[in-house]
């Protein structure tokens, strides 16, 4: 659950970027690392092999400044999708707010979308998060690709979207959709500060 | 002049220009007779020059006797200009009526140039006249030209084919072509990447090819991929000014969270972080927000602020009396209330204590009698217990009977059972001149709590409170104040509670709720005795009145002292331990004669 501060005037919310590897997690946050003013961001980590592939995970911390007296920072993180990495990608994915599931939309991968689609499911399970509750869109990146190489949004739809969470088409290496991915997940997972549970001092 | 460069091989077909190569390479190879004129246009960047030059090759491979002329139409005009300047237009005419195959390129810059549209409107005429395949290129379409309408006409009469930028597949197929042109090592992956850039031109794409080729040269164990996915990034924010997407998300959660926060939570929040601020303890606020209601903002807000004045108040005062209790925890802490203003009474008692009992009305002055047999007796009593057994002790009797002897007796001998005590002796005519005087100084606060500091309450001649209701209310609270907390109070009065005049039944049913006794009246033989002279000498020896006038209220009993413990009935002073009043087994022991 998002933390409210309300002695401190807090607000923190953890987002986590979930999907297959090579799926455009890490182009998710370094877009968003270059659109946010250096003022309002913390450096971007990023444990990466010469492969290129997220080895353990990315975290950019975001200071989206006061909010109705509210200090706002937002920590955004993605789990390394190769499949060996599963213990990594439960740690990441533990006390998570609101998770954006990034899915490759070519057709191809379409079989490795679904396994790690399931996957998050049982992560959410094995952390007693029920899925239903928490704050989910589904981003299909890559539909920048030609049509024949990838699924379009409804096929992708069918195949993974079966709770009808928010979709975003997406072109993460360039930005087309990776904030409108992210201000529908913000907007989620801030919809349950009315929750009283929420509340922390 | 051609480019030599630029031939169909050389020319990456897809779906945007499949249209646009096809009819260029059908009039390479039959000129004039399948499209005439053959209209090619497309945005810069994007193989109208190529192709023309590879219609011009390709043309001159199928028949190398053909004539074919490259003109852009910057040349086309200059030299119209110059054979105009030199009056040998028709020299100039016919050399270009010599042509069979025509390509003039950048067509858009006829725009204006009038002469130069006239001579292109006969030149088509006349090759289309002869056979003569004429080729044009352009930035646009003829529709969008600002040219002679019959030139428009012409230009339209055969194909217009346009090239778009490239596609996904197209871009590759171009990247690949370079790779193995420019012979690079660039894996497929770097390749695919690359041409995932969506450029609106093939030379941006040359560009970020050239770049990554760079980069690798630079950098050789940087993965090719990742170099070529930073190089089109970085292509890409060049290419477009970034849009402020952050504010505008900024916004958006802006509002979100605004309208998400609960209010209450956000009010109560705010006025959390103003006291802590201030220094002081919020717990029982914080505490408030982890309710599931919202609890009544206003009223809490209202109560805290008045609990913190109220501590304000005591620690000022505190610090009046001792500079060293200012800044004392207790006084920041809300809920330490109490313990403030009892810290607050305590250095009152110390620095500015209640006004004590005068010292030499003591239990040892006081003549015993029948007709204060039980005012001593249940003064014994609350001297023992004080606040626990008889409180308030309501003593009453006529003038002169000794009922404030005996009510500053006691308070001297509750000093003297605890010389920590402070115990406050007032009559109630001076009570009510303080009150007025702290009402008139507001020091109200002050003067409450010095009584209240006070460990007991004497007040003489409680009659006196009757006529103010002031001083009703104020004593009222006092008396409270002392019941509640087991403090004991003494009251003397000239009658009875019921029979005090003007004064409020609330205060006359809690003083009935206590002891009431009567102090009689002094009679003639003790006020006799009171007057005579303490004997001396023999006369010393001899019975005194007041020893008859003991000894007639309780002739069967050994005289006793005030204080004389069987007469007490406090298990304190019957507790063997304490006091020995039968002397077990005597036998064998060897007792001293006193004498």
């Amino acid at each position: 659950m998002p933390v409210v501060n309300y002695a401190s005037r807090e607000i923190t919310c953890k987002i986590v970027y979930y999907g297959p590897g090579r799926s455009g997690k890490t182009s998710n946050l370094q877009y968003i690392h270059r659109r946010v003013p250096e003022d309002r961001r913390g450096e971007m980590m990023s444990l990466a092999t010469h492969g290129d592939r997220t080895l353990f995970f990315d975290f950019l911390p975001i200071d989206l400044g006061t909010i109705s007296g509210f200090t706002t920072r937002f920590q955004l993180y993605t789990v390394p999708g190769q499949v060996y990495y599963r213990s990594t990608r439960r740690l990441v994915l533990q006390g998570a707010d609101g998770v954006v599931f990034v899915a490759d939309s070519q057709r191809r991968q379409m079989d490795e979308n679904v396994d790690s689609y399931r996957d998050l499911h049982e992560a959410l399970a094995e952390h007693g998060i029920n899925a239903r509750e928490v704050p989910l869109v589904l981003q299909y990146n890559k539909q920048d690709l030609p049509p024949e190489l990838v699924c379009a949004p409804e096929e992708l739809d069918r195949h993974l979207n079966f709770r009808g969470v928010p979709s975003f088409s997406a072109d993460a290496l360039v930005g087309t959709g990776v904030f409108e991915t992210l201000r529908r997940t913000s907007e989620l997972v801030l919809r349950r500060l009315s929750s009283p549970a929420t509340a922390a001092r | 002049m051609l480019d030599g460069r630029f031939r169909f091989e050389g020319f990456v077909t897809g779906p945007s220009n499949r249209l646009a190569v096809s009819a260029a390479r059908a009039v390479a190879e039959a000129p004039g007779r399948v499209y005439h004129p053959l209209f090619l246009y497309a945005e810069s960047g994007l193989g109208k020059t190529h192709l023309l030059a590879a219609l011009g090759f390709h043309a001159r491979e199928v028949d190398p006797t053909l004539t074919v002329e490259y003109r852009t139409i910057e040349d086309y005009a200059g030299q119209l200009r110059t054979a105009s300047e030199r009056g040998d237009l028709n020299a100039w005419r016919l050399q270009w009526a010599s042509a069979r195959v025509l390509l003039l390129d950048d067509i858009q810059f006829l725009e204006g140039q009038d002469a130069a549209q006239a001579e292109l409107l006969r030149l088509i005429d006349q090759a289309h006249g002869r056979g003569f395949q004429v080729v044009l290129a352009s930035d646009r379409p003829p529709a969008e030209l600002d040219v002679d309408q019959r030139l428009l006409s012409r230009m339209s009469a055969g194909l217009i084919a346009d090239i778009a930028a490239p596609e996904f597949e197209t871009r590759l197929e171009i990247l690949r072509l370079w790779r193995a042109t420019q012979a690079v090592e660039l894996d497929d992956a770097a390749l695919d990447e690359l041409a995932r850039h969506d450029v609106e031109n093939v030379r941006e794409l040359l560009g970020v090819f050239n770049r990554v080729v760079a980069q690798r040269a630079l950098v050789p164990g940087e993965s090719a991929a990742g170099a070529a996915r930073a190089v089109v990034v970085q292509a890409h924010e060049e290419r477009l000014p970034p849009p402020d997407e952050f504010e505008s998300f900024l916004s958006e959660v802006a509002a979100v969270v605004t309208s998400s926060v609960e209010q209450w939570r956000a009010r109560l929040a705010s006025t959390v972080a103003r006291w802590a601020g201030e220094g002081y303890t919020t717990e029982s606020l914080e505490s408030l927000l982890d309710g599931v209601e919202a609890p009544d903002i206003d009223a809490v807000e209202a109560r805290f602020s008045t609990i913190v004045h109220q501590l304000r108040d005591l620690e000022q005062e505190a610090a009046r009396l001792d500079p060293r209790l200012a800044g004392v925890a207790v006084f920041r802490d809300p809920a330490r209330l109490e313990e403030a203003r009892t810290l607050v009474m305590r250095a009152l008692a110390a620095y500015d204590p209640p006004p004590p009992p005068a010292a030499h009305l003591t239990i040892s002055g006081f003549s015993a009698g029948a007709r204060n047999a039980l005012a001593i007796r249940a003064a014994s009593e609350v001297i023992a217990l004080p606040g626990s057994r008889y409180n308030p002790l309501y003593l009453h009797g006529p003038r002169s009977s000794g009922k404030t002897h005996l009510a500053h007796a006691i308070a001297n001998a509750l000093i003297a059972r605890d010389g920590a005590w402070t115990v406050a002796v007032v009559d109630a005519g001076a009570l009510g001149d303080e009150l007025i005087a702290a009402l008139r100084s507001g020091s109200l606060d002050r003067w409450r709590m010095r009584y209240r500091a006070a460990d007991a309450l004497i007040v003489d001649n409680v009659q006196r409170i009757g006529g103010s209701d002031r001083l009703q209310d104020e004593f009222f609270h006092l008396f409270n104040v002392f019941l509640e907390s087991g403090r004991q109070v003494v009251l003397t009065a000239d009658v009875p509670p019921p029979r005090l005049s003007a004064m409020a039944a609330r205060i006359q049913s809690r003083f009935e709720a206590g002891l009431v006794v009567e102090i009689g009246k002094v009679s003639e033989a003790e006020a006799l005795a009171r007057h005579t002279p303490v004997p001396d000498g023999d006369e010393a020896a001899a019975p005194t009145i007041d020893a008859w006038f003991e000894d007639a209220i309780e002739p069967d009993t050994p005289r006793r002292t005030f204080m004389d413990p069987v007469s007490a009935t406090d298990s304190f002073f019957l507790d063997p331990e304490k006091v020995v009043t039968d002397w077990p087994g005597q036998d064998g022991r060897v007792l001293e004669d006193p004498r």
